[in-house]
């Protein structure tokens, strides 16, 4: 019985998942706390982060009105039990926490980063939070991101993991393809214990208003009360029409409550995500309270939504784009392992002119191997060549995160002055043949 | 090894799904004790999620709240939260608090008085120590075929330094 539990166990926290899924997520956790870190500062409001967007205000309160919240008085247990900090020590935990989010979401140091904004926001929502008054949907997102701090493995998407393959590429003086599809059994749990919080979440929602005689008065006094106070007109017309309400009272109590079934059922978790995002919009359109980063926050169901849907990680198994660089030439290697990094979909594949020489001959291009040597070139399916820096101004339409550059690249003579910049950094880079020690062939 | 790691790791899980499963499932007064006061959740960033959950029923009533300070010489102003340096949901309280010290269908406590108190201390210090304060209100009442909207009404005023004889002629009703 016990080998048999601990069977389940296992396989549900510890089955190997997709490394770069929890990447994925990690960065769009981070990103939307970051966010909100940044439009609280201008005090826009998108998405509920009434603590941070409270904080400037916070720092004046009255100090009988402060009373810390645990967390809190953990973090700040050096200074004293239930001290109340300095103004400019919350500045600048606040500037910590923009720096660390930023270089957490680039993932540099990104360990000690992603710590760091963690900590930094969970002291500043918790210190806005000490007056009174707490409010909810900050506090899934901080929980996510500290099961981040000790779960994710830093090994995809981010620049030290970049820092490293560059590294070993030059190390092996070969080009490493990057392996999208690896997996391993540490980089579920994260995800587990992600999903497991949100169905709580919604379970709590259900069962409160299961135990306080939620009905559809309850929804028509909330409708008036936010229509009032954030006029808005929809939710007034809504708590005029008790029979509309009738119906869509029990439904929202249905959906918290059965929410945890998509940890039992993961096929029907699309179907859940797809209700809960309308669900969340509309809360957002009809009367105020904003939850809208929940939709965001459904990034943790990436998996069984993916496999449902029967989309694999790349848009498409053809390869549609092939890039022959000079296998030699430690920038290309270099620029290789850069463009494949950032290759989400995997639409090209890769031909050092030096190790697989026999596979462009095969394949009809005509290009010489003394004209590759000069310039990296790019080809599509249908035979299309770019050479130099056209290959480079044709790639940025192809890698989602080049995108920005290319509307400068297609400035008339930037393409003179690109041509002029490429040619001589190619003619002044250096080229090293392998010996038998470093060199895989 | 990797035995020992998924055990740490599992401790770790325990921890935060349990803390969010006993937070929503055991009441805070259980949890807290005596010190715990309606709408305080000192364990943020684990809460239970209370949206809208309580019942009504046709008669059941919300009131939007506004207080006025009329200043000597000038027109009325509308005081809100900020000016106080306090939070949003805390001036509503103090402000429904006020409005309950009068009215008997409500059970009060020596805490009313204080906070009335507390309220005139903050007026005082942030907007000014002469002139009248009033509370207003407008009372919107469900009902079958939805809200029924009433105009708006001032509860109560009171002169600015002189709460404590508010609070005596409230208290000869008692």
């Amino acid at each position: 019985m016990i080998r048999w539990v601990w069977h389940k166990i296992d396989h549900h926290f510890f089955e190997p998942a997709y490394i770069t899924d929890l990447s994925i997520i990690r960065t769009v956790i981070v990103f939307v706390q970051l966010s909100f870190l940044i439009l609280s500062l201008f005090g826009i409001s998108f998405g509920n982060h009434a603590g941070l967007l409270s904080l400037k205000a916070a720092v004046s309160f009255d100090i009988q009105e402060y009373s810390p919240v645990i967390i809190l008085k953990l973090f700040l247990l050096p200074f004293g039990w239930g001290v109340r900090p300095d103004i400019m020590f919350v500045y600048s935990i606040w500037i910590t926490a923009l720096i660390a989010g930023f270089t957490s979401l680039f993932g540099v140091y990104k360990k000690l980063s992603l710590f760091l904004f963690t900590a930094s926001c969970t002291i500043l929502i918790a210190y806005a939070y000490s007056f009174k008054e707490q409010h909810h949907t900050e506090a899934i997102l901080i929980l996510f991101l500290w099961v981040l701090v000790f779960g994710d493995n830093n090994r995809t998407w981010s620049i030290d993991n970049l820092k490293k393959r560059i590294f070993a590429s030059n190390i092996k003086m070969k080009f490493i393809p990057y392996d999208r599809y690896q997996k391993d059994v540490f980089s579920r749990w994260p995800v587990r214990v992600m999903q497991w919080l949100f169905v709580i979440v919604y379970f709590s929602a259900g069962l409160e208003k299961l135990k306080g005689g939620f009905n559809h008065y309850s929804m028509m006094l909330s409708m008036a009360k936010d229509g009032i106070l954030f006029d808005r007109s929809i939710a007034l017309w809504m708590a005029e029409n008790p029979l509309l309400l009738q119906v869509i009272a029990p439904v929202a109590v249905l959906f918290e409550l059965t929410f945890p079934l998509v940890m039992l059922l993961p096929g029907i978790t699309w179907v859940y995500v797809l209700i809960g995002s309308l669900f969340h919009f509309s809360i957002y359109i009809i009367h105020a309270p904003p939850f809208l980063h929940y939709i965001v926050l459904y990034i943790v169901f990436l998996e069984p939504v993916r496999n449902s849907w029967k989309k694999r990680f790349t848009s498409s198994k053809k390869l549609k784009w092939t890039i022959i660089y000079d296998g030699f030439c430690p920038l290309c290697v270099r620029s290789v392992t850069v463009i494949d990094y950032l290759d989400f979909y995997k639409r090209f594949e890769y031909l050092d002119l030096e190790r697989n020489w026999d596979v462009v001959q095969s394949r009809n291009y005509y290009i010489e191997q003394d004209d590759a040597r000069r310039a990296l070139y790019l080809i599509s399916s249908d035979g299309k060549k770019y050479q130099g820096f056209y290959a480079f101004r044709r790639l940025t339409l192809l890698i989602p995160l080049l995108l920005p550059l290319s509307p400068f690249l297609y400035i008339p003579y930037v393409d003179k002055a690109g041509n002029y910049l490429y040619s001589f950094v190619a003619a002044n880079r250096k080229r090293k043949i392998c010996t038998f020690d470093n060199c895989e062939l | 090894m990797d035995r020992i790691k998924k055990l740490i790791i599992l401790c770790f899980c325990a921890l935060i799904i349990g803390a969010q499963s006993f937070i929503v499932l055991v009441p805070y007064s259980i949890i807290w004790g005596d010190n715990w006061k309606m709408g305080d959740k000192p364990f943020w960033p684990f809460m239970r999620y209370p949206m809208y959950a309580n019942g009504k029923k046709p008669g059941d009533r919300f009131i939007i709240f506004e207080l006025r300070a009329g200043l000597p010489g000038k027109e009325q102003i509308k005081i809100v939260s900020n000016s106080l340096h306090i939070k949003g949901y805390r001036f509503e309280e103090l402000l429904w608090k006020v409005f309950m010290m009068s009215d008997k269908s409500f059970r009060i406590d020596r805490s009313f008085y204080k906070d009335f108190i507390y309220l005139n201390n903050l007026i005082k210090k942030n907007i000014t120590n002469r002139g009248t304060v009033a509370l207003w209100g407008k009372t919107y009442t469900i009902s079958e075929a939805g809200i029924i909207e009433e105009s708006w009404k001032e509860f109560y005023s009171w002169i600015i330094g002189e709460e404590k004889a508010f609070i005596q002629a409230l208290r000869r009703f008692e």
